[in-house]
């Protein structure tokens, strides 16, 4: 993990209370806590939300010194647990950050200034795995490389970042109040806030230099979950939010195209490149999969140069070509599911 | 989360061509009283020439790769001097110009479903 340089060098209390939802995440949450802990902006509180964890969660979390909460019964979702906390907050802000993931230890004070323009409602900062090993992990690594460096910078250019990162955020907690919370009606409920949000006028914004570490999935196993969750989340809010999205500037552009892309590129790319190299018996057709590299491996190369990561950065393209292959497919197997079958997926199913 | 297959189809284009009109956008908001970070525009500027730069290094690969599919496919349909080195230049262009048009469809479409919508 890369250690940033505080901003100020001075230790203070920051006017947030962080939310860490936790369902069985005794092997990770320690690490969460301690990298909330040696921030550089220390939060006014720590809640973690035991949502009923059979591991030992609460007593572990308990141990090292946060507040601990329990609801009745099991919330069924990340949004239920993070909705669950929210009447115990005071404070003007309110950090949402999964019990997997780790903060650089600037990453609060560095969200904290996007907050200055009193219409920000939501703030969101780089994301990079924690652990880049397997073939997987490696594949998610560039994508994010590729994705912060590139497209989200443009985002928020153009003020309106695709999403505030569910596994770490900002909010103010007056604008999470009065929607009222973290949506449970879809699998992706930060894309679900953001877009909300911005139907209220409000703004979101994106800082780069504050980096989080959650842990990507290491297997196929995890890897189907969390992939199964995200396109089918996408697939939902868009079903729930498009009229309202083409009133939103650049927003309403980037999520047609991502749309296009979702279906079309994902057939050309699945169905298309086969068929053609197989009728015509030629390999180089099968080169349309990786043609893109000398474009895709510019941003990568440009996000891993000031960390120092450009060898393991240009190792681990290879893996982003396999996960951007099965990407695809599961986005298609989404939108065939949700939009052509009506079939929504509704099981919340967490994969690291 | 990225939606579909990062760096494929016109997503690509679409964020390229948003990085190269930041400046056009800085001097209309600056105009208007706004607040600009001209680092970042800068920054994100010479990103876009630099990806710009690789989807010209595609662009050739792409030449490359046409001349010995074409032969294939020559001799599949049985067919000389239909798909020679020269119409390599050819699928070049076409290619280019499909994403553009492509993305440009879709943008106009997204305008055409605004307008319509908001009449109902």
């Amino acid at each position: 993990m890369e250690e940033s340089v505080p901003i100020s060098g001075i230790t203070r209390t920051a006017p947030v209370t962080v939310i860490v939802p936790a369902f069985n995440e005794s092997a990770s949450v320690v690490d969460t806590i301690h990298s909330l802990q040696a921030q550089t902006a220390i939060p006014a509180e720590i809640i973690v939300v035991d949502d009923c964890s059979a591991d030992g969660t609460g007593d572990i979390a308990r141990s090292l010194g946060v507040t601990v909460i329990r609801p009745p019964a099991n919330t069924g979702s990340k949004a239920g647990a993070q909705t669950f906390a929210l009447a115990h907050v005071r404070t003007k802000f309110v950090i949402a950050i999964d019990a997997d993931t780790t903060l650089a230890p600037d990453a609060i004070e560095r969200l904290l200034p996007a907050f200055d323009d009193a219409n920000v409602a939501a703030a969101c900062g780089s994301v990079l795995p924690r652990r880049i090993k397997s073939v997987w992990e490696r594949g998610r690594y560039v994508e994010y490389l590729f994705a912060f460096t590139f497209y989200k910078q443009v985002q928020d250019q153009y003020g309106a970042p695709l999403i505030s990162s569910g596994c770490f955020s900002m909010y103010r907690t007056e604008a999470v109040c009065a929607v009222g919370g973290w949506p449970t009606r879809t699998l992706a409920e930060d894309m679900d806030l953001t877009w909300t949000l911005y139907q209220r006028g409000r703004a979101v914004r994106f800082v780069s230099g504050a980096v989080c570490y959650p842990i990507e999935p290491r297997n196929y196993g995890f890897l189907k979950k969390q992939l199964r969750r995200w396109s089918h989340g996408f697939v939902q809010n868009v079903r729930i939010h498009w009229r309202e999205l083409l009133d939103v500037p650049f927003l309403r552009s980037a999520v047609a195209v991502a749309c296009w892309d979702a279906v079309v590129a994902s057939v050309v790319y699945l169905v298309l490149l086969p068929v053609i190299a197989l009728v015509f018996w030629n390999p180089y057709f099968l080169l349309g999969y990786v043609i893109d590299v000398p474009a895709i491996v510019v941003p990568v190369i440009v996000g891993a140069l000031p960390r120092r990561e450009l060898g393991r950065a240009l190792v681990s393209v290879p893996s982003f070509f396999i996960l951007r292959t099965v990407n695809a497919l599961f986005f298609l197997k989404a939108v065939w599911a949700e939009l052509v079958r009506g079939r929504r997926l509704v099981t919340y199913e967490k994969g690291h | 989360m990225t939606a579909g297959v990062p760096g494929t189809g016109i997503g690509g284009l679409f964020y390229l061509m948003a990085a190269l009109l930041l400046p056009v956008r800085g001097l209309l908001l600056r105009m208007r009283g706004g607040r600009v970070s001209w680092r970042m525009v800068a920054k994100l500027l010479l990103l876009a020439i630099g990806v710009f730069l690789g989807i010209w290094a595609t662009w050739w690969l792409l030449g490359l790769a046409i001349v010995p599919a074409a032969e294939t496919v020559e001799a599949a349909i049985h067919v000389r001097g239909i798909l020679r080195r020269e119409y390599a230049e050819f699928v070049r262009w076409a290619a280019i110009l499909a994403g553009f048009v492509t993305l440009a469809a879709v943008l106009i479409g997204t305008q055409v479903a605004r307008l319509v919508i908001r009449r109902r």
